[in-house]
């Protein structure tokens, strides 16, 4: 990497840090530590190979995903995740969505690490599920059936969104 | 509301929590950065006078190959340090001016340069990377521009340059403003003095190593120009020769990777091994015959810039833990000090030792108890002691570090 593409790096990651730290940092399930070291594992890949990416920031996301996974593979970041606020907070005080929203980050905290890819994937990064499903390299049945398994899953670790709430395609799944 | 929204929601309002870690590029950068202002020492200058003289007198004694040194100047040898700062050797700074104006020195280290770096276009796809060299002279008090493309200072204020990229020899510049000229085998576009001041090393290319593709409208991809080195000249200053050796690498996309550096010692020289898989790659060692050679025992490699203190004390290494980002380690105890905030400030990176107990650092404006207000590319040297706990500014603050005009600095031993 010479002088040039170094701050081509460098802007790079001046712009596109928050976004990408946002991404980490659900990916890792609220966990800031956890979401710094994925974001710099994946800025290192990409440093690495900086002279062929075409597509930088498609590059970092999708190194993200999978190491994301690949961790969780590995049992290398199975460990439990806070969210900040104290339960007695969330489940007895402030409005009812303030309640479910902090119930939900909870949930979704504790949701397998590839369950929370696609959900993050699905409902934060808008993608439809055939780029779900290129990102994470299976199909796009598999994207599928894991949306509806980690929504089922989220209903379960907060029973607060087993009604009115209802999972789209669930009478087809 | 359906349970998507409710997800899609939480998920937004939750990510606005995360936080930006400070230093996210220098991390990734980290370890192909290591040499880098040392790497990318196309460094030094020259004054207005020597400026003057400099592009007259050498068109009129080229000295022929083989040659020894050619004496310039009303017959003055050139052999005297170019810059020789008088007076007591203490502390000077500029705080309020980027880059400065006024001597930026310590009391064992001086910033006898800088270069400020913008992109040449050269065609619709083609830029040249292309450094202005500033040199300071101590009769105007000031740092002064010169035109030269190369540069690098040796201990002391000597100081040698390169007139152009793929150049045919190189000069010393004299105090007076006189250059001797040593020519080469083969043109060179890369410099540097050894440790010991008494040698040069200078780098050839098959072309131009500064010529880059230029980015697209979006910026998200350009042509990769790749450089190829050819081989290497050692110098030996004081008899004037010069002696090319083949030692080809390069051709791929991997830019000024492909430089040489002298080693701790400079009875060596190394390059990266880019073909390695591992990261960083190692370093491959070679004598000055260009023949490989075995790595000398624990190279220093500590991570920052600055490396070794001058007595080998202490080295600068990355901070072990979150509290800093550079930290000083006694190489004979093992103890480890980071260089924590200090007068409102936040250090990133240890670029050069001051003898062996002042560092100076980039650092920015201290924004809470860690990181940067506005951005870590907004930052100044700064002057620290090595228990971290006093500090000096050196200079006013560069605006953005990765944007064309801003500078880097040259620092040798006075």
């Amino acid at each position: 990497m010479d002088a040039a593409e170094e701050r081509r790096f460098r802007d790079f990651v001046s712009a596109r840090s928050p976004a990408l730290m946002r991404l980490a940092f659900l990916l890792a399930g609220g966990d800031q530590h956890a979401a710094e070291d994925l974001l710099q594992t994946a800025l290192a890949k990409t440093v690495a190979r900086w002279h062929a990416v075409d597509a930088p920031e498609a590059y970092v996301r999708q190194v993200m995903y999978r190491q994301q996974i690949s961790w969780w593979r590995r049992g290398a970041f199975r460990r439990e995740t806070t969210v900040a606020e104290p339960p007695e907070w969330a489940v007895q005080d402030a409005t009812h969505a303030v309640e479910v929203g902090i119930v939900v980050r909870r949930a979704l905290a504790k949701l397998a690490p590839r369950q929370r890819a696609v959900l993050v994937l699905r409902y934060f990064e808008d993608l439809p599920e055939a780029e779900v499903a290129a990102v994470l390299g299976c199909s796009v049945g598999t994207v599928r059936s894991t949306t509806h398994r980690s929504l089922a899953r989220l209903r379960v670790l907060a029973p607060e969104l087993a009604e009115p709430y209802k999972i789209i395609g669930e009478a087809m799944a | 509301m359906k349970i998507d929204d409710v997800v899609k929601d939480t998920l937004g309002r939750w990510a606005e929590e995360a936080t930006v870690p400070q230093g996210l590029a220098d991390r990734a950068l980290r370890r192909r950065r290591r040499s880098r202002v040392r790497a990318f020492a196309v460094m030094a200058g020259a004054t207005a006078t020597v400026v003057a003289t400099a592009l007259t007198v050498p068109a009129l004694v080229q000295p022929s190959g083989g040659e020894a040194g050619v004496i310039l100047a009303e017959g003055k040898p050139a052999d005297d340090p170019a810059i020789s700062l008088t007076g007591p050797p203490e502390v000077s700074a500029d705080p309020d001016a980027t880059p400065p104006t006024k001597l930026v020195a310590t009391e064992k280290t001086a910033m006898y340069a800088y270069y400020t770096w913008d992109n040449e276009k050269i065609s619709d796809t083609r830029q040249i990377l292309k450094q202005t060299w500033y040199l300071y002279n101590p009769d105007s008090a000031t740092y002064e521009k010169t035109p030269w493309a190369a540069v690098d200072v040796a201990a002391g204020g000597h100081v040698a340059v390169l007139e152009e990229a793929q150049a045919r020899r190189v000069g010393l510049l004299g105090p007076e403003g006189q250059v001797r000229w040593i020519d080469l085998e083969q043109p060179a576009s890369q410099l540097k003095w050894s440790p010991d001041g008494r040698k040069l090393l200078l780098v050839s290319y098959a072309a131009n190593p500064n010529e880059q593709g230029v980015f697209d409208e979006d910026g998200s991809s350009r042509e990769i120009v790749p450089v190829t080195r050819t081989g290497f000249s050692v110098v030996d200053v004081a008899a004037g020769q010069a002696f090319f050796r083949p030692l080809p690498a390069g051709g791929d996309a991997w830019g000024r990777s492909v430089d040489l550096h002298w080693s701790d010692d400079g009875t060596l020289i190394w390059d990266w091994d880019t073909g390695s898989e591992s990261s960083p790659p190692p370093r491959r060692f070679y004598d000055l015959e260009g023949r490989p050679h075995a790595a000398p025992p624990d190279p220093a490699d500590t991570g920052q810039e600055a490396g070794l203190s001058p007595t080998g004390r202490f080295s600068a290494i990355h901070s072990p833990d979150r509290s800093a980002i550079a930290a000083v380690r006694d190489t004979s105890s093992g103890a480890i000090t980071p260089l924590k905030p200090v007068a409102g400030h936040w250090i990133e990176q240890a670029i050069a030792w001051s003898g062996d107990d002042h560092l100076i650092t980039w650092a920015c404006e201290l924004k809470g108890s860690a990181g940067c207000e506005v951005s870590e590319f907004r930052n100044r040297l700064l002057l620290v002691s090595v228990d971290g706990r006093q500090a000096v500014p050196l200079t006013g603050f560069r605006q953005n570090s990765q944007k064309p005009g801003s500078w880097e600095p040259l620092f040798a031993r006075r």
